[in-house]
């Protein structure tokens, strides 16, 4: 009796989640079976599913409490069993634009297979990479069937033929590699389109999950943030999807964590047989791919982010020169090579026009109208915020049709919030002046984000700002959860608060996998 | 020059918050002025019927509601197919009743594009109510045969009228006054908070006050959630204090007919609000009685309603119009829910600044500033949480009298309110009789002999008080919920018989309820849905007004350990009840056999635990530095936050 009273002093909040997620399994199973009284694949899935991520949760907990594991080991296998889910649960092409980006994948896969085709505006497609089922919008028990059922099915076969295809200048082509070696491979194996593209996917989270594990590895304090960014419901959608931001997410990742790296811990040029340090010259270099590929990415929405590189050469300032200098050269490189090319596109030969295909506001629109602007970003404040925090956390995945309960949503937020508090005395606290920085550079890509939207999106009679989704506003997430770390109320043994509260963030994935399946009737 | 930078670093802050909160009154300013140049009339009103053909006319007209000076006219299309057609289209707007014309204009076709607002502006005319304005349209030059079927009129058009806005309205004139006081109540809260370190209770009191004024005008009347039904048992209060005798006294009421019609509508627009204020400032023009439907509503004691009752008596001895008479039943009710609660954060050895932000919440507001049951309720269970708390870790030699008085009051009257569901705040009071146990466990030589008579009569009373409320409080009340109130509103609502033989039944109908109805309960515990569910406040408003609460409820590290372990226990079991009976007194008295979810919660019902709950769940690991400061923070951002609310509030009535 003392040891089940031990048992449950020691474990009490862990004993309470485990019969709450029992709880849910029982309610969504109740509430599939409403749905499929007769096995089929949705039902299979769902208990294929639920145990999956059910032992996912659990052995993550086991690993994050009581082995206290390094958390890019935990990154993996989050990330792995939460990507495959999403995958399933949120049909190709359900993400937002991943039609367009899935063209940009074809494009490029033409390129590798070799499929000619007759100019910059044609691209080649098998017959069946054109069907209509697949890119339905409304997505029920009856198409997840039909969904799960095309998995292991092989080609149709049939002459491949040309159409039309417009190209892109959001993010440079090699973003689209991943995916197109997917589709690729896809094509080689002679598989049909679900499988066809659930490879282009697979090759996007690899990429994802390599970065990720990387970044986590090498990032000297805050791992958790990088942890909990990579377990919000939007990061796994978009990580798992055609869409650029599956490989952005990752640049964005390791260029905190080499940013952080360098700014806050020794950087060794030379070994101490005075050769210079090969491995310190690849992360340099790294860093330096990465930072001019944000730049370029997005019509340079990601830029600000390069503004990172200015905390090495403030930290770097007195104490090692060459480092200072080394981050210099690349937050210009970065800006030369990658923001200005992106700027200039984007200003001089942008062709985009909003879905009504009528003028957008331009810079003198806003400049000679104050008042005007005022009230349209007054007005978009008023109207979309809440627009903008849910689909931030992801409460409306897919193309809003793939809904959990809003209040899933404010747990995550809370869980953001109680997860930057930190010990007085921890490492976070080295950030000092550099919070300042952070902040600057995260209100400036919420701006570019909402004033490229102005230019690109919004027809110039709107009152409010078109086109902005939370999204827009992740890459932002970590150096926004250092710059507002609270100075003034602390966690009083941060590590284990912390990791608690990671395995509270799923345990509300898998009340959202659950929710996946409730609301598909 | 140390006390002139601490001067500037004090003053700073407030000019810059000064200045954020103009900006953002300025815009609900620019917003209802601008937006109210245009009063839509939707397709209901006109409708272009037919479609526009080559050489042919359509037109549509609709009929002034008021004397108005129109400068011209605004007109959007859907599905208006003539884009790529070479050919014009003649506006003309006329006077029908005079013959006067008013205006015209000639687009070009390729111009008209789908959704844009098409403007014909024409110099200012003065237009009488019931003049029918005709407009009309002539296409010309359509040479493409699709082009016959051009206009595509469907029930989203639009036709709007340019009214110039000769002079203010009443909603106008109210936005100016709630912008001062709004920028006079942030600047004197942040001095009484951060220049003058005035105590909590007077800061309450000014914002309080000032806020629950402008709630009481930004909610018409009727409005606020429920108050209908709270009304009607008013009137009957009302009608026995004036001494007026129904025909049948317990199915009928006599009130003012003006009361029983006016007043009624489902969407308050800007139109609505203007003629609200308008009805407000006006006289009574109707003296006449008449006998309506009483409903016998018993959610509450009649005490409850005592002081709505005594303001409504007041309203039609002052001769006030409809509105007028609701609005002083109003403000003798907030009156009694303002000291409630200016005890409650003047008693409440700690979590002052809880108290504070919670009453700062919308819902808080909109409960104390109209007729209902709840904004009492709450102010009760808070005032009931102070008295309790103030005895256990307060100042004991202080205001003894008045801590019995509220305890033993407050305990009494919750434990028949909302037809019982208050009653876990009636068993609060043994949490003395637990200590007292404890106490005499470890022996009471150590007291004085005063404290130890004080420790008994308080351990017995905690034991008696608890007892008394439910024998005489809540079981005649849980057994008329259950057989006859459950009865009149739903022939097949469940019971707990239903409930027990399908445990799988009532776990399914828990899990839907969950799924289902959270978010609501969460939202409209802050606030997003006030009124009748219609007048809506953005979410993150909310979410803000929420976490300035849980902020404020941070202790310090060495507040840790002021409260017993099983004392905290105790309030968390009560927060949880509370919950549970408002739930579980929904499902057995409201909800339908058969319904997917528990129906008629909202999250206003949690509200009364709120405290109790935040407070029970403060512990070690989380701590704030200089606490008190960061809660008056949180207190004084809660405060700021109304500069948003009431924006929201205005700009919802375009």
């Amino acid at each position: 009796m003392s040891k089940i009273k031990d048992i449950w002093k020691h474990n009490w909040i862990w004993i309470l989640i485990a019969l709450g997620l029992l709880a849910a399994f029982l309610y969504g199973n109740a509430r599939v079976r409403l749905v499929t009284p007769q096995p089929d694949a949705f039902l299979k899935m769902f208990y294929l599913l639920s145990a999956l991520v059910g032992a996912m949760v659990v052995l993550a907990w086991f690993l994050l409490v009581k082995k206290k594991a390094a958390l890019c080991r935990v990154f993996l296998l989050t990330t792995t069993v939460l990507g495959l889910t999403y995958t399933l649960m949120i049909p190709v092409t359900a993400v937002p634009d991943e039609v367009t980006h899935l063209r940009y994948v074809y494009a490029v896969a033409d390129d590798l297979i070799g499929w000619g085709s007759s100019g910059d505006t044609m691209e080649t497609m098998r017959p069946e990479e054109i069907e209509r089922w697949v890119y339905e919008r409304n997505i029920t028990h009856e198409y997840y069937n039909r969904y799960f059922s095309a998995i292991p099915t092989k080609e149709l076969g049939g002459e491949p033929y040309e159409i039309y295809y417009y190209s892109n200048h959001e993010v440079p082509r090699i973003v689209y590699l991943p995916g197109a070696f997917g589709v690729h491979l896809g094509r080689l194996l002679h598989l049909s389109l679900v499988p066809t593209l659930l490879l282009g996917r697979l090759m996007n989270l690899l990429v994802f999950l390599a970065a990720g594990y990387f970044a986590i590895r090498i990032m000297p304090f805050g791992k958790e943030f990088l942890l909990a960014f990579s377990l919000l419901p939007m990061t796994v959608q978009e990580v798992n999807s055609f869409s650029c931001d599956s490989i952005v997410y990752g640049l964005v990742l390791l260029a905190i964590a080499l940013s952080f790296r360098f700014a806050y811990r020794e950087v060794q040029w030379k070994k101490e047989n005075g050769k210079w340090n090969l491995l310190n010259l690849v992360q340099w270099g790294l860093l330096f791919f990465v930072m001019a590929m944000l730049a370029a990415c997005k019509f340079g929405a990601c830029a600000p982010l390069t503004l990172m590189l200015l905390l090495i050469v403030w930290q770097k300032r007195q104490t090692d020169r060459k480092s200072m200098f080394a981050a210099w050269g690349i937050f210009l490189g970065s800006l030369l090579l990658g923001f200005l090319p992106s700027l200039y596109r984007t200003f001089f030969r942008s062709t985009v026009l909003n879905n009504l295909l009528v003028p957008n506001y331009s810079v003198g629109d806003l400049l000679t109208n104050p008042y005007r602007t005022f009230l349209l970003l007054m007005n978009t404040a008023n109207r979309y915020m809440d627009h903008y925090w849910q689909s931030f956390v992801g409460t409306s995945l897919g193309l809003y049709e793939i809904n959990y309960p809003l209040h899933l949503g404010v747990a995550f937020l809370l869980i953001l919030f109680f997860l930057m508090l930190r010990q007085k005395e921890s490492d976070e606290a080295a950030i000092g002046r550099g919070r300042r920085l952070l902040l600057i550079l995260t209100i400036l890509g919420v701006l570019i984000a909402i004033g490229g939207m102005i230019l690109g999106n919004t027809p110039y009679y709107s009152k409010v700002v078109e086109g902005v989704q939370g999204r827009y506003f992740l890459p932002f997430l970590i150096p926004f959860l250092f710059a507002v770390q609270p100075t003034k109320i602390f966690a009083d043994n941060q590590e284990t608060m912390r990791r608690g509260l990671l395995c509270g963030m799923l345990a509300l994935q898998f009340v959202v996998v659950m929710c996946f399946f409730i609301r598909a009737y | 020059m140390q006390s002139k930078i601490e001067w500037r670093k004090k003053i700073l802050p407030l000019v810059l918050l000064l200045a954020a909160a103009a900006v953002i009154l300025l815009y609900g300013r620019f917003s209802v002025t601008e937006e109210y140049a245009f009063q839509i009339y939707r397709a209901s009103d006109s409708l272009f019927t037919d479609q526009l053909q080559e050489g042919e006319t359509i037109e549509t007209s609709f009929v002034a509601d008021r004397d108005m000076t129109l400068s011209g006219v605004l007109l959007t299309f859907v599905n208006f197919g003539v884009a790529d057609q070479p050919g014009t289209v003649l506006v003309e707007v006329v006077d029908r009743t005079t013959g006067k014309p008013l205006g015209s204009a000639t687009w070009e076709a390729g111009s008209i594009m789908e959704w844009v607002w098409q403007e014909v502006d024409f110099a200012p005319a003065a237009v009488a109510a019931g003049d029918e304005i005709v407009v009309r349209l002539t296409a010309n030059g359509f040479t493409d045969e699709n082009a016959l079927s051009a206009v595509k009129a469907t029930d989203d058009d639009h036709l709007a009228l340019k009214i110039r806005t000769d002079r203010m309205d009443s909603v106008q004139k109210f936005q100016i006054v709630a912008t001062v006081l709004l920028l006079i109540l942030i600047t004197v809260v942040y001095l009484l908070l951060f220049v003058w370190n005035v105590r909590l209770e007077v800061v309450f009191l000014i914002a309080f006050s000032c806020m629950g004024m402008l709630f009481m005008l930004l909610i018409p009347a009727k409005l606020g959630a429920d108050e209908d039904a709270h009304l009607n048992t008013v009137y009957k209060i009302a009608e026995q204090i004036e001494g007026w005798e129904s025909s049948d006294p317990s199915r009928s009421v006599i009130l003012h007919e003006e009361l029983e019609n006016a007043l009624s509508v489902n969407d308050p627009s800007h139109p609505y609000y203007v003629s609200y204020y308008d009805y407000l400032r006006a006289g009574r023009t109707d003296e006449s009685l008449a006998e309506t439907e009483y409903w016998g509503n018993v959610e509450n004691p009649k005490l409850t309603y005592f002081p709505a009752a005594l303001g409504i008596v007041a309203g039609r001895h002052l001769g006030l119009s409809a509105p007028g008479i609701i609005l002083m039943g109003r403000l003798f009710s907030f009156f009694v829910v303002l000291l409630l609660l200016f005890y409650a954060v003047r008693r409440i050895p700690f979590g002052k600044e809880l108290i504070f932000t919670i009453t700062m919440l919308p819902t808080m507001l909109q409960e104390s500033a109209t007729i209902n049951a709840d904004g009492i309720d709450i102010a009760l269970s808070f005032a009931l949480t102070a008295a309790v708390l103030s005895r256990l870790y307060g100042e004991k030699d202080k205001e003894r009298f008045v801590d019995y008085t509220i305890l033993i009051v407050t305990a009494l009257v919750l434990s028949r309110c909302k037809f019982g569901a208050l009653l876990p705040f009636g068993l609060l009071p043994l949490v003395f009789f637990f200590r007292f146990l404890k106490k005499r466990k470890e022996g009471l030589s150590s007291l004085s002999q005063r404290e130890r008579i004080e420790e008994t009569i308080l351990g017995i009373g905690g034991l008696v008080l608890p007892l008394i409320c439910i024998i005489a409080g809540f079981l005649p009340l849980f057994s008329f919920t259950v057989n006859a109130y459950g009865g009149t509103i739903w022939t097949n609502h469940y019971q707990i018989s239903d409930l027990l033989r399908d445990p799988a039944g009532t776990a399914f109908l828990l899990g839907s309820t969950v799924y289902e109805k959270l978010d609501f309960y969460f939202f409209s515990l802050g606030g997003t849905s006030l009124g009748w569910m219609n007048i809506l406040l953005p979410q993150f408003l909310i979410l803000l007004g929420l976490f300035f609460v849980l902020l404020s409820s941070l202790p310090e590290k060495s507040e840790h350990g002021r409260m017993q372990g099983k004392e905290k226990a105790w309030f968390f079991v009560i927060a949880l009840l509370t919950a549970a009976f408002a739930v579980g007194g929904m499902l057995i008295g409201w909800t339908e056999k058969g319904a997917s979810s528990i129906e008629g919660v909202q999250g206003r019902y949690f509200l009364p635990a709120l405290p109790l709950f935040l407070l029970a769940l403060q512990n070690t690991r989380i701590s704030i530095d200089d606490g008190s400061a960061v809660r008056k923070k949180a207190v004084y951002a809660a405060v700021f936050l109304q500069v948003l609310v009431v924006t929201a509030l205005f700009v919802r009535m375009q």
